[in-house]
């Protein structure tokens, strides 16, 4: 014979108190003690969610952290004339590119992820001998600050990022590709 | 006190609530075909328009117009209830439009069961006294509670202890033609550590990984038990 369990058990104590006013047709509900949810209209980022963790506990949190060191990076390099200390900012672009490469290792966070790194990283790359347009480095900044607000994105909001770099005439696809692209055509 | 390490899992639960998901109305079979392509054990418990619930020996799901829920219990069960919530999240993210989330909490219930209330007190490391009430010679306590809630703007944790009197019985179901009905047979005590981490804010799908969450959860209310 099949049997269930049932487990019968005492109710526990709210604290609650409920009320109905007698004398109104619609009933007044009260409730003692703090409420079960609060609901707050900020909006939570990483930082929020997970408050107390480090890269060695999630491979999420090891790749937010490279966004914000590369961000940094392209941040100082913004700040110098390329034309006029050349060398200074590429030691910042070098970094920046190698913190993209390392990224890209962490493309199985997502569809949307992996195709935004990979598009910064050959807008980076394709850049090596000439400097980037403050412009241009503004835009890769930008997308970098939003795919840390997003790690898991969609696809199509990968899309409109790889847009954005192509917007400022950076190229997204790797170099290697295009003779074989041009030949498809 | 070692709470954590002392008492065994009962169930973790993963919950997301969401504003009214109302194509649930009309695509909740393409979610719970994929689910079920996903974990051929999964079996129907109940459907309505507005909740459909699955189970396994060891899970049960449950999706409606306003939550997900995933629980777990047995020795794998943290990583059933990640790898069933990334799973659901994601079909349902797709398929009934999920993009914001209003609340994501996660649950760890551990119960230890003794043979009298004195054992479970001492183990808890409630107060003990005569065990009589206000209400007279012949009254008893029955159940002891010690709740405390933690928050921030962006996060809270409700964590309860409690030592309470738990009666099991035996019902044969319908199904069988029989109508063995055992009154509660077994009496026994259970000590509870229950927590209940949660976040307070909108958020997007996009920023949130269940695997990561969750690891922050557990993170949370093993430093909460342990202190």
């Amino acid at each position: 014979v099949a049997a269930i369990l049932q487990f019968q058990r005492q109710p526990p104590s709210t604290g609650a108190e409920a009320f109905t006013s007698p004398d109104q047709k619609i009933p007044i509900s009260y409730k003692a003690g703090t409420p079960d949810q609060r609901e707050s209209s900020i909006a939570l980022g990483p930082n929020d969610l997970y408050p107390e963790l480090t890269g060695e506990d999630s491979t999420v949190i090891q790749a937010l952290q490279l966004i914000g060191d590369c961000v940094r990076r392209l941040e100082n390099a913004r700040e110098i004339d390329g034309a006029t200390d050349y060398i200074a900012f590429d030691e910042q672009m070098m970094r920046a590119r190698q913190y993209m490469r390392q990224l890209f290792a962490f493309r199985e966070i997502g569809d949307g992820f992996g195709a935004t790194t990979n598009a910064i990283l050959w807008a980076l790359q394709n850049k090596e001998s000439e400097t980037l347009a403050r412009r241009q480095l503004t835009v890769v900044i930008e997308v970098l600050r939003q795919l840390r607000m997003k790690p898991l994105l969609h696809f199509d909001t990968a899309m409109t990022f790889m847009d954005q770099l192509e917007d400022c005439e950076l190229n997204i696809e790797p170099s290697s590709l295009e003779p074989t692209l041009e030949f498809g055509e | 006190m070692q709470i954590l390490e002392d008492l065994p899992l009962e169930t973790y639960t993963f919950e997301l609530r969401f504003d009214h998901a109302f194509l649930l109305w009309d695509k909740a079979g393409l979610v719970w075909s994929e689910m079920i392509a996903f974990n051929h054990s999964l079996k129907l418990q109940g459907v309505q328009p507005n909740v459909q619930t699955f189970e396994t020996d060891s899970l049960r799901l449950s999706l409606d117009l306003q939550a997900l829920r995933v629980s777990a219990r047995g020795e794998d069960a943290i990583e059933e209830v990640t790898g069933t919530a990334e799973k659901l999240l994601a079909v349902a993210s797709e398929t009934i439009n999920l993009d914001s989330f209003k609340r994501a909490g996660f649950r760890t219930i551990r119960t230890k069961e003794f043979d009298s209330a004195a054992e479970a007190l001492e183990f808890g490391g409630f107060t003990q006294d005569d065990n009589k009430g206000v209400l007279g010679e012949k009254s008893r306590k029955v159940g002891f509670f010690n709740s405390v809630r933690y928050e921030t703007d962006k996060n809270g944790l409700l964590s309860t202890l409690k030592v309470e009197e738990r009666e099991v019985g035996f019902t044969a179901p319908w199904e069988s033609r029989t109508r063995i009905k055992l009154d509660p047979t077994v009496k026994l005590w259970i000590l509870q550590a229950d927590a209940d981490y949660y976040t307070i804010g909108n958020i997007a799908r996009e920023s949130f990984d269940v695997e990561t969450w969750i690891r922050q959860a557990s993170k949370t209310t093993r430093r909460e038990w342990s202190s």
